[in-house]
């Protein structure tokens, strides 16, 4: 983010996110934006700014009263166990389809034809997953509340 | 650009050219561990701010891209803005702006 003194980059990127940069000059930071990372990251952190300040909302009471409630350890506790019970019960139910499949009495290649689709699948949400999370940060509009 | 307006006209300014229709489009989800979340918040009752926050989400990034449309055809304002929105599927929002780009007298 930007320093007390910000840089000539940092000037630009304020710039860019205000409209304020003629066509040309606009032209040549977004080719820029295109392949220098840190460059983008502020770029996305000065939108994240303008979306906080454009949709900030006056706090409501149930705002605080779901604050209170969600840090009480008893909360926290629930939740906890309940996700690594959730998430425990899901790959050995993972398992056990792939067990399953692998002692099923069919043909190899029906066999084959049902790993390679949930082997296909998984690469497939692996990929989506892998991208979502790489470029999450570039995603001004997760700082909206409401 | 400060000038969006849902009105078809601005007080104190006149329209001296109209550029088209510009839109925005959106359509946003949220994780599969916020939508169990929403489920059970849909049982008990209340907001489900896991969808509140979707909304909002697909809203402005709609109304961000209505703005750089009309940005990039070179207009002083929008005027007549709508907002409608759709559920494509489960758990995911779309959100559509779409309003009257404008040129502004003096």
């Amino acid at each position: 983010m930007t320093s007390v003194h910000p840089s000539r980059d940092e000037l630009l990127s304020m710039a860019y996110v205000d409209d304020q940069l003629d066509p040309q000059a606009r032209n040549e930071f977004e080719k820029r934006l295109s392949h220098e990372q840190d460059l983008a990251a502020e770029v996305t952190a000065l939108r994240r700014l303008e979306m906080i300040s454009r949709t900030a909302a006056p706090p409501e009471a149930i705002d605080f009263a779901w604050k209170r409630i969600a840090e009480r350890p008893t909360q926290k506790g629930i939740i906890g166990i309940g996700w690594v019970a959730t998430i425990v019960g899901f790959i050995g139910i993972a398992a056990i389809i792939i067990q399953l499949i692998a002692h099923a009495h069919l043909p190899l290649w029906e066999r084959a034809s049902v790993g390679l689709c949930i082997g296909g699948l998984t690469l497939i949400f692996i990929s989506i997953a892998r991208r979502r999370w790489r470029s999450r940060h570039s995603d001004p509009y997760t700082s909206v509340k409401r | 650009m400060n000038n969006v307006y849902t009105t078809d006209s601005i007080p104190g300014k006149t329209i001296t050219e109209g550029l088209g229709i510009v839109r925005g489009s959106s359509v946003r989800a949220r994780h599969f561990g916020r939508d169990i979340g929403a489920f059970f918040k849909k049982i008990v009752g209340g907001e489900v701010e896991e969808y509140t926050k979707l909304l909002a989400e697909a809203r402005e990034q709609a109304l961000d891209r209505m703005v750089a449309e009309a940005k990039a055809k070179g207009a002083d304002a929008i005027v007549g803005v709508r907002f409608c929105g759709t559920e494509i599927q489960s758990g995911a929002a779309e959100m559509l702006a779409y309003g009257t780009a404008v040129k502004l007298g003096d």
